[in-house]
């Protein structure tokens, strides 16, 4: 159950890549919130942050729950190595968003640039990688 | 004789190339060449110069003008252009014959049209004190030297041989036994008897006009003429009887096709099915595998931060600053119920009791921090184990993928190797349908039935005329005016009873001569020499083949069994002719597999080298690079043979011939 719903904004430039990655990856079964959460993992581990980028203020709303915002505060508490940070919501929900927003550019960047034919398939391939395992598709 | 060249301009994809057969490797000729580039035109550029046909087109090719499309479409309109195939033949006694047939045809409207009948002609070249001489009548000559009677065995389709027993009748064998061994002279001198007698009886019977004399011969005359009749109806309905077989034949052959077409369309449909269903199932397992990567990417990614948080964590556990996550209404809970999350009584329990309450106390005096921290914990732990648990599931989606993807290529390979077949199976066109056969059986029972009510009305007559022509020879005999004429008949009755114990006596020799010839030939090339007992010629020249259980096995031969049948026939036949004709044999392996093949390729070898008063058979072999395998290059080896190759030049549409 959501227990907050922050406008968790994407960047207005940003919007249409989220959707090419929702129908070129996930054939247009992920909720925002998914859509959003991967992008923020994967700014996270590659250190994009992008501070300066125009916000959507209309949407879309991501509906958060408990264990995301804990998602979010382990990468806040990674990112500044104080606990205290953890105290400022507004800042963790900054950060997401930025981590979020360098994810997202970087994720449709990758797609784009490789031209792949099998999109999904690569990217099932980099969650493997990541966790070690090669991808045997 | 042997053929020593052959020059052809014009015909078919030749336009202009010249075999050269001389030299010492002049008897045993392999030419090889993929499917077309005209090893079967060869064989029809010789069956047009020496018989004027093509007994080896294709059927859709044998409307088609002699002169290809390519030569046509270079002409200018009204141009004429000269299609010719010339022979030179090494005769037995060393005389050189030049045979050559040349038809001319006119391009208009891009068509070649014939213009004028093909025309032969053989000039025979003497040695150099003579010259050389054009022969006046060259289709005598040809029939003197190479009777077209005997182009069966002489020019041969590989491909085909396999029906040489299946279609042809008895009579066939025995017209080439006879024909080959020339026996037939004397069944023709009978036939020539035969008609002395009956007009030396019409001439006895003229010279006496008694009643009882020409009421006898009228008789005679009515049954002669209804035994004819019905001679000729039984000739006509033999004849419509081959045609049937041979029409029969083609026809089971494309029904064959379109049974083996339908279960090829049959697989391929069940086969596009499974593929589909294996397209499903992947693309269903792609989606999970998907759904899998979403679910876990966010926590794959952010694993280092998951990690850190929790090592923030457990340190402060250590330390006594952080107690475990438990939720303070739930230690109120349980201090007011006075049961244990482990189920003891904690009113009974004064230790566990203290616990709860410390915990409690703890909880309660959490700062912002500690309280983000414990609220964190739980969800981070679960992250953790999801991510260790979506193990599982991982391995099976990927094995799941992995065979579904391995299966799904075996069985696009094997569909498109099906739809390869279908649509060249298709290209050959549609095949009569199952009611034409049945038509054709119906007209061969009717046929059948006829024969039969003919034969039986034959020995009738036969048996009526006999009677008829012994009471009309009773009163020739008596007869003074008739007595010259009945003595010459007399005479003529006992020499065709000699010419037909004669010729009985001869036929039966070469049949049985034959018979020895083609089962020796046959055991040397078949492969189940201990199955095969022996191959007959009976009195009515039926060829059968018997095991050694005993049972007749011609019917059960396969397709290579059933042409080394026809070539152990054919080197038969040449062992007992009086001619010395080169064979051409076009893809002699084409339907054999490879484990005969040898086998047939030594024995040709060998039947056709010089023997005792035997001289050398000339053999042209035209192969597909596939049947002169190494097997049968060995096989060869002892004949030294002479090695062309024939390529179709695609650019200039013309086949080029190559000394390998």
């Amino acid at each position: 159950m959501a227990i907050d719903s922050p406008l968790l904004a994407f960047g207005v430039d940003s919007i249409p890549k989220y959707d090419y990655l929702n129908d070129s990856v996930f054939g247009g079964s992920l909720t925002n919130k998914g859509l959003f959460l991967i992008a923020l993992a994967y700014g996270f581990k590659n250190k994009l942050l992008v501070a300066d980028y125009k916000k959507s203020t209309t949407g879309p709303r991501t509906e958060l729950e408990e264990q995301d915002f804990a998602l979010m505060s382990a990468i806040q508490l990674a990112h500044t190595s104080d606990s205290n940070s953890l105290k400022d919501i507004k800042g963790r929900n900054e950060l997401a968003q930025q981590f979020a927003e360098g994810g997202i550019r970087a994720l449709y960047e990758w797609l784009m640039d490789q031209n792949r034919r099998d999109p999904k398939g690569d990217f099932i391939g980099l969650v493997l990688r990541e966790l070690n395992l090669d991808s045997q598709n | 004789m042997k053929i020593s060249r052959v020059s052809i301009s014009n015909f078919r994809q030749y336009q202009s190339v010249n075999f050269d057969f001389t030299g010492d490797e002049s008897d045993f000729i392999i030419i090889s060449g993929a499917n077309g580039d005209g090893k079967t035109n060869f064989l029809n550029t010789l069956s047009w110069c020496l018989y004027d046909n093509e007994n080896f087109a294709v059927k859709d090719n044998q409307n088609l003008s002699l002169v290809s499309r390519d030569t046509i479409s270079n002409a200018s309109d009204s141009d004429e252009i000269v299609t010719k195939v010339g022979l030179d033949l090494t005769m037995a006694n060393g005389t050189t014959a030049r045979v050559s047939r040349m038809a001319k045809f006119k391009k208009n409207n891009n068509v070649a049209t014939q213009i004028s009948p093909s025309k032969l002609s053989v000039t025979v070249l003497q040695d150099a004190s003579k010259g050389s001489s054009s022969e006046a009548n060259p289709e005598l000559w040809i029939e003197q030297n190479l009777p077209k009677r005997l182009e069966p065995y002489v020019l041969f389709d590989g491909e085909r041989l396999e029906n040489f027993f299946k279609r042809e009748s008895a009579k066939t064998v025995q017209a080439a036994v006879l024909e080959i061994a020339q026996v037939d002279v004397l069944r023709n001198m009978n036939s020539h008897l035969e008609t002395a007698i009956d007009k030396l009886r019409k001439a006895a019977a003229s010279e006496d006009s008694t009643f009882a004399i020409q009421e006898a011969s009228k008789k005679v005359e009515v049954l002669s003429s209804r035994l004819a009749s019905r001679t000729e109806e039984e000739s006509a309905l033999s004849e419509q009887l081959s045609d049937l077989a041979r029409n029969y034949a083609g026809i089971e052959d494309a029904i064959v096709r379109e049974q083996k077409h339908a279960v090829d369309v049959d697989r391929e449909r069940n086969l596009s099915n499974q593929i589909g269903a294996l397209e499903v199932d992947l693309s269903e397992a792609w989606a999970q595998f998907a759904e899998w990567g979403a679910k876990n990417a966010p926590a794959v990614f952010a694993r280092s931060a998951l990690e850190a948080a929790l090592g923030e964590i457990e340190k402060r556990h250590q330390r006594g600053e952080l107690p475990p996550p438990i939720k303070e209404s739930v230690l109120v809970g349980l201090l007011e119920q006075g049961v244990c999350v482990c189920g003891s009584d904690l009113h009974g329990n004064q230790e566990r009791n203290d616990h709860i309450e410390n915990l409690l106390d703890k909880n309660r005096s959490l700062g912002e921090l500690g309280a983000i921290l414990q609220g964190m914990e739980s969800h981070l732990t679960g992250f953790m184990s999801r991510l260790q648990g979506s193990e599982d599931t991982r391995s099976v989606l990927q094995h799941q993928i992995a065979t579904s993807r391995k299966k799904l290529s075996e069985l696009n390979v094997e569909y498109d190797a099906l739809r390869k077949r279908i649509s060249e199976s298709a290209s050959q066109g549609k095949s009569a349908p199952l009611s034409d056969l049945q038509r054709l059986m119906d007209a061969k029972d009717r046929a059948n039935l006829r024969i039969g009510e003919v034969k039986s009305e034959m020995e009738t007559i036969t048996s009526q005329l006999k009677s008829a022509q012994t009471n009309q020879e009773q009163l020739l005999s008596k007869s003074k005016k008739a007595q010259a004429q009945f003595k010459k008949l007399e005479f003529a009755k006992e020499a065709l009873k000699q010419s037909q114990f004669m010729f009985k006596e001869l036929s039966d020799e070469v049949r049985l001569e034959v018979q020895k010839q083609i089962d020796t030939q046959f055991k040397k090339m078949i492969w189940k020499q201990n199955y095969i007992d022996r191959v007959e010629i009976d009195d009515d020249f039926i060829v059968s083949v018997w095991d050694k259980q005993g049972f007749e096995i011609l019917s059960t031969l396969s397709a290579g069994e059933r042409e080394c049948l026809a070539f152990a026939f054919s080197l038969a036949l040449n062992g007992i002719s009086n001619y010395e004709l080169p064979m051409v044999i076009d893809t002699p392996f084409g339907r054999m597999s490879s484990e005969p093949r040898p086998n047939v390729a030594r024995s040709l070898a060998e039947s056709t080298k010089p023997g005792e008063g035997r001289e050398t058979r000339q053999v042209i072999l035209l192969m597909t690079d596939t049947e002169y395998d190494t097997a049968v290059q060995e096989a060869l080896a002892s004949r030294n043979p002479k090695l062309l190759s024939l390529q179709f030049d695609q650019g200039n549409s013309t086949v080029k011939l190559q000394g390998a």
